[in-house]
This record gives C-alpha cells, sequence and structure tokens, in this order.
C-alpha cells in the first residue's frame, strides 16, 4: 500500500506530508490543491511509463496529465528549485528531487534521488493501477476498444472510454473480491454486480455492452426492469447522464483486486444524492477488503455514505484517511493548509474546520434564523 | 483544533412545556452557530450522556415527539448537530486534580451546586445555558467556589464571575473574542522561527511543529497551555540528564510510545519529522497534558540541552488505536 507521500515545492505544497490510507478522501475548495496530490502521482507513473524514471526526470505532459513547464509545476515562492518527492510504501520507498526549468516540460532528475530496488513493482508503476478523471467519457453508443488496455494493464482508460468493451470482455467473469457481491445480485458474476450496484443508482437498471468487430467499437445499451417485463434497449444518450458517467467508477471498483490502486476524481459527478452515498459504499468495502482509493471529492452525500459505511462496519474507521485542503488568505504565503479530521466509529467526525461541508448548515442558519 | 464550551446542566430542566417548546429552537440555533465558528461543547457530568436527543429538558417532556412534530429545517439542523458535533467529556487531567477539591454552588441560589459552572470557571471557559430562567439570561453567572486547603486543613470560599451564553445577544461578542484570540496566536507564533526564540532558547522547533503552531484556530486556553508546556521542557533540559530527570522537573504528563507502536515502520513515520539541518528524527516522547487527547511530540538532547519539538495537535494513530 501507498503509505506516505511528502512532496516539496510542488505547486501549492510548499512541504507537505499526506499518510495515506485504504480509503484516502481529499476535500476543500476549488483550486486549493487537491488535484495536485493525485497529478503528483500521476506525474511519476507517466515518467515511468514512458522510460523517463529512473533516469533522466519528471515529464510534465503524457498520458495521464498535463502540466505544462517547470515553471506551472514550481511552487510560487520556493527558494529552491528543486521539486521533491518522498514516497513510501510497506516494503520499498523512493525518494527524488526533480530540477524546475522555466520553459521545459521534463524536469531533470539529481543524481542524489534514490528507489529501492522494489518501488516500482509497487501499484503506482503496474498493472494494478487505475485512475479515473474528473472528466470522463459522456454517454454515446459506441466506444473504443483495446485489448492492451483492458487485458494487460486491466485499465477501462482514465476517462473510461474502455468501460464498454471491459464489460463486454469481463462481464462474465467472476469478482475478485467476493465481498463486493451485492445483496441482490444473482451471481459473483462483475456483469450481474455491476448491475446491482448501478440499481442502487438507478432502480432496476441492467448494462448491456458488446464488441462490435467489424467496426472495431464496443456498444453499450440499457434496459430497465419493470414489475413484470425487461424494457427494450435505451441507447446511453436517452437515459440519464449520470449513469453513463458513473459506470467507469463502478466497473473500477468492481473489477479491482486486493493490492490495487484507485484514483478517482469526483465520483459523484451527476449523480443524485442517494446515488451518491450507494457510490461511497462500495468504495468503502473495497476499500476495507485490500483495494487502495485515492478519491477526491465535494460531495457530502459520498462523505457521509462513508461515515455510514464506518458505522455499519463495512470498513474500519482506521482505514479512512480525510485531508481537508485550504488556503489562509491573511497568509502572504500562496500555500496550502491540510487538516486532517477523522472518523470515528460511530461516523463521527471530530473536527470540522471552516468551510469543510458546512453549506447546509450555514443555509439553514440563514433559512432559519431570524434576519 | 477547537474551542472548547462547557454545557451548563442545571440550567435544565425547563419548568414547563410552553417554555422549553418556545426555547429550544434559540439554544440549536446557537449550538450551530457555535458549531461553524469551531467550538466543541464539552460536559462534566458523566450523567448527561452524549445525545441531545437523550436529555431531559422538562418533567414528561417528550423530546422525539416533541421534534417529530416540528419543521423539516429545524429537524435537519438538529440532526446535523447531533451527528456532527461530538459531544465531549473534558478529559484535561490537571483539571480535574484541581477540580476534584472544589465545591461550586450558584450564588443566586443558596446550596445550589454549580459543578459544570464551576468546571468552566477553572478551565477559563464559558458556558452555555438553556434560557429556562431569568438567572441563565445574564452574561456573567456569579458562583462561590469552596477549595479544600490542605496544609491549613480548611476551606477557602471565593466569588467567581462566569461568562455565558444563552441567547443570540450573547453570541457575537464571544465569537468575535475567539476569532481574535486565534488570530493573535496566529501571529504570535508566526514569529517562531526554527532556534533561538524568547523564552524558549533551548528549544528546537521542527518545521513541522511550527506549521501545527501557525495553525489558525488556536485560541488563548490553547496558547498558553501550550506556552507553559514549552516553558517547562524548555527550563527542565537545563538541570536534566535523562528523561526521568525531565519529567520530574517539569511534572509534565510525559510518555514514550509502547513497545508495538515502536516496531511498526508505517506507525513510526507518523513520528518522523525534518529537523532544521534537513535529517529525518524519530520522536517517541510525548506530553498528554492537553484536553481532547492532543500530544505533543518531543526529543531531548541532553548533551547539548536542547529539546526538539516535532508535532503538535491529535494523538497520533497507535498499534492500539
Amino acid at each position: 500500500m501507498l503509505e506516505t507521500l511528502i512532496l516539496e515545492n510542488f505547486k501549492s505544497l510548499k512541504n507537505q506530508t499526506f499518510h495515506f490510507n485504504n480509503l484516502t478522501l481529499f476535500t476543500g475548495l476549488n483550486s486549493m490543491g487537491k488535484s495536485s496530490v493525485l497529478q503528483s502521482l500521476l506525474l511519476m507513473r507517466q515518467s515511468y511509463e514512458s522510460n523517463m524514471l529512473p533516469n533522466d526526470g519528471l515529464s510534465l505532459v503524457g498520458k495521464y496529465v498535463t502540466i505544462g513547464n517547470g515553471s506551472d509545476l514550481l511552487f510560487v515562492n520556493a527558494d529552491n528549485e528543486l521539486i521533491k518527492y518522498h514516497i513510501h510504501w510497506a516494503a520499498s520507498e523512493l525518494s527524488a528531487s526533480f530540477k524546475s526549468i522555466k520553459h521545459s516540460n521534463l524536469l531533470p532528475i539529481m543524481k542524489d534521488s534514490k528507489f529501492s530496488v522494489n518501488c516500482f513493482k509497487e501499484s503506482l508503476f503496474t498493472a494494478s493501477f487505475q485512475y479515473l478523471s474528473a472528466e470522463r467519457i459522456a454517454p454515446k453508443s459506441s466506444f473504443a476498444v483495446s485489448d492492451y488496455d483492458i487485458n494487460s494493464l486491466n485499465s477501462i482508460g482514465k476517462t473510461g472510454e474502455y468501460t464498454a468493451h471491459f464489460i463486454a470482455e469481463k462481464g462474465l467473469k467472476p469478482l475478485v473480491i467476493d465481498k463486493l457481491k451485492h445483496p441482490k445480485a444473482n451471481t459473483d458474476n462483475l456483469i450481474d454486480n455491476i448491475n446491482a450496484w448501478m440499481s442502487e443508482i438507478t432502480p432496476g437498471t441492467r448494462v448491456v455492452a458488446s464488441v462490435l468487430p467489424d467496426i472495431n467499437q464496443a456498444s453499450l445499451h440499457y434496459m430497465f426492469e419493470t414489475a413484470d417485463y425487461m424494457t427494450k434497449l435505451f441507447r446511453p444518450e436517452n437515459v440519464g447522464f449520470g449513469l453513463t458517467y458513473v459506470l467507469p467508477v463502478v466497473t473500477a471498483v468492481l473489477g479491482a483486486k486486493k493490492g490495487d490502486l484507485l484514483l478517482i476524481e469526483n465520483p459523484e459527478s451527476h449523480l443524485h444524492p442517494a446515488g451518491q452515498s450507494a457510490l461511497a459504499k462500495l468504495v468503502s468495502i473495497a476499500a476495507e477488503n485490500g483495494v487502495q482509493l485515492l478519491i477526491e471529492s465535494h460531495s457530502d452525500h459520498f462523505l457521509n455514505g462513508v461515515r455510514i459505511a464506518a458505522k455499519k462496519q463495512m470498513i474500519s474507521n482506521n482505514k479512512i484517511a480525510l485531508f481537508y485542503l485550504s488556503r489562509d488568505l491573511l497568509s502572504s504565503n500562496h500555500c496550502v493548509e491540510v487538516k486532517q479530521p477523522r472518523i470515528d466509529s460511530g461516523g463521527r467526525i471530530d473536527e470540522w474546520p471552516k468551510g469543510f461541508f458546512d453549506e447546509w448548515d450555514k443555509s439553514l442558519d440563514e433559512l432559519l434564523d431570524e434576519r | 483544533m477547537s474551542t472548547d464550551i462547557v454545557f451548563n446542566d442545571i440550567s435544565l430542566p425547563f419548568q414547563d412545556f410552553t417554555t422549553c417548546q418556545k426555547n429550544l429552537p434559540i439554544f440549536f440555533s446557537l449550538l450551530s452557530r457555535l458549531m461553524q465558528e469551531g467550538v466543541d461543547v464539552v460536559r462534566i457530568a458523566e450523567s448527561i450522556g452524549d445525545n441531545w436527543f437523550n436529555i431531559i429538558y422538562a418533567e414528561n417532556f417528550n423530546f422525539s415527539q416533541w421534534f417529530s412534530s416540528t419543521n423539516r429545517d429545524f429537524q435537519r439542523r438538529v440532526k446535523s448537530i447531533a451527528t456532527r458535533s461530538s459531544f465531549f467529556k473534558e478529559d484535561e487531567v490537571e483539571f480535574y486534580n484541581e477540580y476534584k477539591n472544589c465545591d461550586f454552588f450558584l450564588k443566586e441560589i443558596k446550596d445550589k451546586k454549580a459543578i459544570a459552572l464551576g468546571a468552566a470557571s477553572l478551565l477559563n471557559l464559558f458556558v452555555i445555558s438553556f434560557n429556562s430562567s431569568t438567572i441563565w439570561l445574564k452574561v456573567s453567572i456569579e458562583i462561590v467556589k469552596h477549595q479544600m486547603v490542605a496544609q491549613a486543613d480548611s476551606i477557602m470560599v471565593n466569588t467567581i464571575c462566569v461568562s455565558n451564553i444563552s441567547v443570540n445577544q450573547h453570541l457575537q461578542p464571544y465569537i468575535d473574542q475567539i476569532k481574535a484570540e486565534r488570530q493573535a496566536s496566529k501571529n504570535y507564533f508566526n514569529n517562531f522561527t526554527y532556534e533561538n526564540n524568547n523564552y524558549f532558547l533551548n528549544l528546537v522547533f521542527c518545521e513541522n511543529s511550527l506549521k501545527n503552531l501557525k495553525q489558525t484556530d488556536i485560541d488563548l486556553y490553547l496558547r498558553k497551555k501550550i506556552c507553559n508546556i514549552l516553558e517547562l521542557l524548555n527550563s527542565a533540559i537545563q538541570t536534566s540528564s535523562n528523561i526521568q530527570g525531565i519529567i520530574e522537573h517539569s511534572k509534565l504528563d510525559i510518555s514514550p510510545e509502547s513497545g508495538p507502536t515502536k516496531a511498526n515502520s508505517r506507525l513510526m513515520r507518523l513520528r518522523t519529522f525534518k529537523l532544521p539541518n534537513g535529517s529525518n528524527m524519530e520522536f517517541n516522547w510525548h506530553v498528554k497534558n492537553f484536553s481532547h487527547y492532543q500530544r505533543l511530540y518531543f526529543e531531548p538532547d541532553f548533551q547539548n540541552r536542547k529539546i526538539y519539538i516535532g508535532y503538535f495537535g491529535k494523538h497520533l494513530e497507535t498499534s492500539s488505536s
């Protein structure tokens, strides 16, 4: 498991340590640095995939993320030009420094960088990794296929573009983590469980995916269960946007195995509140069973879903880490302040920093109290 | 880090249903505003319990029944309070050492015990009261403190005022005050550097601990507490050659980590902080004289008569967490 990340001079993070857990949730106002944490890991992965690591440097433009040049990455008030990483796993670690070059998108690695023997066998660098960006693929009838991605990388793509292909090919395979089996799923097959979990979002949903070899595409449709029959097939464009938008998230989590690392931005996008809460429970069960998830979210429903999961012992509260990122506007440093509220076994949170999911209460104050 | 306010339990019960029903919304409005300012309500008497739904507000008053008849927005507010805020039991050891030698009475009503008000006076905190009688409408409540003086085998009696919040008019000055206190703390700690800080010349602060101290939410009470503990450590290292000496000189509640925690590399990484010279050090010793299980981690350097301060904040995860 990825245990600790220490970043120095990385975007708005001057010098910040993050101790991760099975389920790590990043929250905060927009533009506070939540995505920066995930980006730091994605930069490492894309640099390794493009053979820039461990010998050459950090590639700021690539498959997962595009940052720009060295000046875009360096902390604005940095007192030197080195961007430093320290990453610890249970049995390996790396410590790497990169020189920020103002107009270059490849930052050379410094000689004092160290990589333990096995660090590139960690999930961050292997096929046990999945990243789903905030911008996922929109509903359409046919999707790209990639045997390499779904089979060699076990990936559905960073926008979920291979989700239909993945389901078509692997839908009948059993879940690797049997605890993810939904109580209402008839079998432990991936497709039955995708249907059952998707039905928490839209009741009675059936996902139908198939490969169209002639045009090298995968098709996706939905059916819906009624009291006594199944509806006809509907194209994704003709059902709720949220269904197709969340399908990659549900598929990635259900397709995961112990030891996998999933980075997911805004899993709750376009979902109604109950769907967001249900998704949080699914994620919590996966985390409890050895999948590591780093999630960025703005959703109090998602947070509450995790709290309920902790209370119902779907996940141990000791396997959850929360980070709330904010900035002190009175400080002259453009530097992020990080707080770590904790969830107890009853689902309660020990501190509520200002701005941390307090909008409901503020609104109620305005509605209830005298002017 | 939060600011505490003590729940004045003797402001309950209400004398009648009507007053109770009229004033409960006011109280929950106050709670909601306090909660959003990072204020935690602490309770002194164990018997109060930790759930606002189970408190006896008035004789034969069924809170749940009344609650279900209120409007949905109000219900959401109360549920939010009940599920968000921990209704802490005060846990500061030093406070209890003094508290157990004292009795507190309400000045206005003879022989009426005022335990929570007394605790608030010792902790230098405000109380929050239900508006159940004219006594609790006051912004300041007088109590009489009886303290056992062991050496003289006598009781010392004095009158103390405790600041009170029970209506909206009391609230804003309090919020303004804690905001000012927090900003003053931030300004104070912003002047701290790694070394050579006034009054703490034997202490070396790691970047991590400086970051902890420069947070925006340390109130006056906590700042005084932190400074007092830093002064005690600063003084103790000057005359101590081992950890026992520091414990004896400072009279602080100091513990090492347990064996299983020390044996866990992940947990020890939580206690590893960078020193000003760039090297990393594992911090093992911690001071426990704070409320809400906060801890201050330090490591002594007896040879150079220095103490490194690594961390201040929430109790770090241990093997038994």
